[in-house]
């Protein structure tokens, strides 16, 4: 129990309020997530994702055309993301498993997010 | 002094919390008395490892969790301590593990301790205030400090780079595995030289080792001839075990069965705790 420890001022405000807001906020999004999850489910929203970028798309039409560096790419990013697989992969996996692994490195919270969002579907769903 | 290493590779998944748990636990296993501090992001991944994870949410979520380890980051920490004597407050921080090895899990606020040190402009009180809070607290108290870091370069990880000096990297047997073993070694001189402190590389442990394969003899061959003073004694074999007692909340030391891959991986992590504590000293030594 904190109640009986004695805080100095400048600490004070540090505790409780703030992050209270950030977890609200943060519920916020799992809620819209969890939506935006089953709408993708219904077929609301649509399961393909684009983006406009000259040089991703320089990259993934050369690796089009050279299945070796293509499999290798697959085969570091499973690596990396602690996927069990040895089928051939694709240019569309790939892409799956650098976005996932940029937001488990780069923006934890997201990740996270996204994770209470598939919890929250599934007790929904019971 | 007490024995204190970061584990670290700019890479996620190689097992830097592994390896923070199982060499703790080794060097438990030893006799010696240490600390586990997570720095590693709030997924709390070393409080789930020792099956503390449940209760740690639960005062997070009771308003249980002050202080925490963001606070040892605040300005006014001490004063805290001084208000309050050190035990209240160490007692709160530190949670005892059934494995004997105590833990400083990570904590939710850490996300914005980032955000609050880079307004810092003084080095030392940027990069500092985690070796400051090991030195005047847990030094006397423990034989050994391990330090669980993300596989990301920013101002909380290098605080815990500067304490503890000394860096532990997992790899495994890979090209890009190999690249940021040799950048981190770039890395280090770095720090040497910008920062005056005085780190180094430690221990390359190759994990997830999957021994009589072409690759890892291969990589085996590189990574000795690469970072030879620096390997550990023994390789961590890839082993299932390791992954259920992760997911059951437990390092492979608690196994009552273990396969004879992880019966040898617990001999590989006693051999490289052993050799750690000869390499850095300390730990009670
Ligand atoms: N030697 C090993 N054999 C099998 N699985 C392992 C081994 N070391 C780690 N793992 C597993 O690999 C995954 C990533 O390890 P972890 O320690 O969390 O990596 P990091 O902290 O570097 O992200 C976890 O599921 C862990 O259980
Ligand atoms: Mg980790």
């Amino acid at each position: 129990m904190s109640d009986d420890l004695k805080i100095p001022e400048g600490m004070a405000d540090d505790r409780g309020s703030t992050l209270d807001e950030e977890a609200k906020a943060t519920d916020r999004f799992v809620d819209d997530l969890a939506a935006a999850l089953g709408a993708v489910e219904r077929g609301d929203v649509a399961k393909t994702v684009s983006f406009r970028d000259g040089r991703t798309a320089a990259l993934f039409n050369a690796l089009g055309e050279n299945d070796n560096e293509l499999q290798q790419a697959v085969e570091d990013a499973r690596a990396a993301a602690g996927v069990d697989d040895d089928s051939e992969g694709d240019r569309s996996e790939l892409l799956r498993l650098l976005v996932r692994l940029g937001l488990n490195e780069v923006t934890p919270r997201l990740a996270d997010a996204e994770k209470q969002a598939r919890m929250q579907r599934i007790e929904d769903d019971y | 002094m007490a024995l204190k290493a970061a584990v670290f590779l700019d890479k996620g998944g190689t097992g830097k919390t592994t390896t923070t748990a199982h060499l703790g636990r080794a060097l438990t296993e030893l006799g010696h008395e240490g600390v586990l501090i997570d720095l590693a992001g709030k997924q709390s991944d070393l409080a789930k490892q020792f099956g503390m994870y449940e209760a740690q949410q639960q005062a997070i979520a009771d308003g249980e969790d002050f202080p925490n380890l963001s606070s040892v980051f605040d300005d006014d920490f001490d004063k805290l301590v001084q208000m309050n004597g050190v035990d209240a407050i160490l007692d709160r921080l530190i949670y005892e593990t059934d494995e004997g090895v105590d833990l400083i899990p990570a904590h939710p606020g850490l996300d914005s301790v980032d955000g609050e040190l880079n307004n810092v402009e003084d080095r030392t009180e940027r990069y500092g205030r985690l070796k400051k809070f090991v030195e005047t607290y847990l030094e006397d108290r423990y034989d050994f400090i391990l330090i669980d870091l993300p596989g990301l370069s920013r101002i909380v990880p290098y605080n815990g780079v500067w304490a503890a000096e000394n860096l532990i990297a997992p790899v495994e047997m890979g090209s890009y595995e190999f690249a940021q073993t040799k950048q981190l070694r770039d890395d280090v001189e770095k720090y040497r030289s910008n920062w005056g402190i005085d780190a180094e590389l430690s221990m390359v442990i190759p994990n997830k080792f999957e021994s009589g394969t072409n690759l890892a003899d291969d990589y085996m061959e590189r990574y000795t001839s690469e970072f030879n003073g620096a390997m550990s004694p023994d390789p961590i074999a890839k082993s299932q075990d390791i992954r259920n007692a992760t997911e059951a909340g437990m390092t492979i030391f608690e196994l009552e069965e273990p396969s004879t891959t992880a019966a040898r991986a617990r001999e590989a992590y006693l051999a490289n705790a052993r050799e750690l504590v000869e390499r850095l000293g300390g730990a009670g030594q």
